[in-house]
């Protein structure tokens, strides 16, 4: 019976909180395999008196955590493995110990691993983020990441009320608002309120007569962006053009949405979002799974 | 199907009964609303059935069940003020590759895979000082092993949830707070052997769970 592990330091005491994957799990040691040794049907203590030889004792099943925790001194350690050496059915429920008890080890490392922090909260946070984050190492996240929900739930309401949200929590799940609003206006509607801004769409690495323009109509707070390309070639098959908004200054990019293959698209969005932005820039993507931003600008509106 | 029973644990909803009841905190079930959600979307099949045909309620639905690991992940390795980016991130990189996604296969490992992108873009952007030990650790061969590593101690988590509530305390206090026997055992106030027998036969059912995820 191999623990599924590196070797399982079954003698040392019970670790303390922290031994990382740095100094434990590289890549040989994979995940203990499920369908691994256990017999038929599992391990569990069904009594029924072990049948050739007689052991000594009485079964050790509750024991054999202990043992495998190094928590067991010499005698019982001995007697343990006395009974073990006879006793199929002790053998038996030794694998299913065994597999849990690895899995729950590996399981516990990476868990504490993960909850070192790592990343230090840079000063500039603000104390609400700070807080909710929990940057003590441990985190809390209870309920925490569900609050997103309720939020996100508004936003496809057509009146969101994001008042009470957090600036944080806002600027995060528009985001994700973002999306469902943008599928909802999958085609470009004609202005449903005041025309806020337009740009013309530059070309840069689209071929030439290619071009188009942007328009940003307002609605309540938010904004809506339409995008209207002209005399671009469609992509490369698979491949697929793509919204985002762009900080020149900072490089900041937020993706608002593919592009339609009749070259439009709009998208939704706050806009205290949208302030934070000055440009939109149209990429050709390759659908290699990659979600960053290609590099290749094809097309690009200052507003 | 070695993720075949995170999916399963996350499907049931985590119906209150968390792991080891107040452990450090760090566990990655899902909220307590997955158990509520509607019939058609339980299982992550048909989740991602229902994500391929545009329905926004099956996005809901995935980051409600898989926020928590993705967040808990990405919180190691990018400072505070860039996490909730990152998560978003990855559930919008969902949303867009909805028509991409394959129903067969497991979404926690996807989702991991995206995270450790946008994580590593995060970083990269950052002006301020960024910890080099965590582009290492999400950069290559060993990002991908630690990411590997966090589903499936999600899914050990999960299997955890499924066993009766005095045997997912009595292993909680022992593999996630490493208490000795004898401590927990002063904790619960019960007898020693109750403990011995709680973990002994709780391991060996969650090595069945861990096994049977495929059932
Ligand atoms: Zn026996």
């Amino acid at each position: 019976m191999t623990p599924p592990d590196d070797p399982d330091p079954t003698a040392s005491p019970p670790p303390p909180a922290s031994p990382p994957p740095t100094a434990g799990p590289p890549p040989t040691a994979s995940p203990p395999p499920p369908a691994s040794p256990p017999p038929t049907a599992g391990p569990p203590p069904t009594a029924s008196p072990s049948p050739e030889r007689p052991h000594p004792g009485e079964h050790v099943g509750p024991s054999l955590p202990a043992l495998l925790a190094g928590e067991l001194g010499r005698t019982e350690t001995l007697q343990v493995a006395d009974h073990l050496h006879t006793c199929q059915e002790c053998q038996g429920a030794l694998v299913g110990i065994a597999v849990g008890a690895g899995a729950l080890r590996a399981a516990a490392r990476i868990e504490h691993w993960l909850a070192e922090p790592a990343a230090a909260p840079p000063s500039s946070a603000p104390a609400a983020l700070t807080a909710r984050t929990g940057q003590a190492g441990i985190p809390r996240h209870d309920g925490e990441d569900i609050a997103f929900l309720p939020v996100l739930r508004e936003i496809r309401r057509p009146r969101a009320r994001l008042r009470a949200a957090t600036a944080a929590v806002a600027a995060a799940v528009l985001l994700v608002g973002g999306i469902l609003v943008g599928r909802q206006l999958q085609s470009p509607r004609p202005s449903s309120g005041p025309v806020v801004a337009t740009a013309a769409l530059q070309r840069l690495a689209a071929p030439a007569p290619a071009g188009g323009e942007v328009t940003v109509v307002a609605k309540g707070k938010d904004r809506i962006l339409i995008v209207r390309t002209a005399n671009l070639p469609p992509p490369p098959t698979g491949d697929f053009y793509e919204v985002w908004l762009l900080a020149p200054q900072t490089d900041k990019m937020l993706p608002m949405g593919v592009l339609s293959p009749t070259g439009t698209g709009s998208y939704g969005i706050a806009g205290s979002i949208m302030q934070q932005f000055s440009a939109v820039d149209v990429s050709l993507q390759r659908n290699d799974g990659n979600p960053a931003h290609s590099k290749t600008s094809v097309l690009r509106a200052y507003y | 199907m070695r993720w075949g029973s995170a999916r399963d644990a996350l499907t049931r909803g985590a119906d209150g009964a968390g792991p080891a009841p107040r452990s450090t905190g760090q566990s990655f079930r899902a909220g307590p609303g997955a158990a509520g959600s509607s019939a058609e979307l339980t299982d992550q099949r048909s989740l991602v059935v229902a994500l391929g045909r545009g329905d926004e309620r099956a996005l809901e639905e995935c980051f409600r069940r898989h926020a928590a690991m993705v967040r808990t992940y990405v919180r190691h390795f990018v400072p505070a003020d860039g996490v909730d980016d990152v998560v978003q991130m990855v559930f919008l990189e969902l949303w867009r590759s909805r028509a991409r996604l394959d129903p067969e296969r497991d979404l926690e490992p996807w989702l991991l895979a995206v995270a450790r992108r946008r994580s590593i873009d995060s970083l990269r952007r950052r002006h301020d000082v960024v910890d080099a030990s965590a582009l290492r650790d999400l950069v290559g061969d060993r990002g991908e092993e630690i990411a590997e590593r966090v589903v499936w101690a999600m899914e050990v988590r999960n299997a955890l949830g499924r066993l009766p509530q005095a045997q997912q305390e009595a292993i909680g206090l022992s593999y996630y707070e490493q208490l000795s026997q004898r401590e927990i055992a002063e904790r619960l106030d019960v007898p020693l052997g109750t403990v011995k027998a709680r973990v002994a036969r709780g391991l060996a059912r969650l090595a069945d769970e861990l096994r049977g995820s495929d059932r």
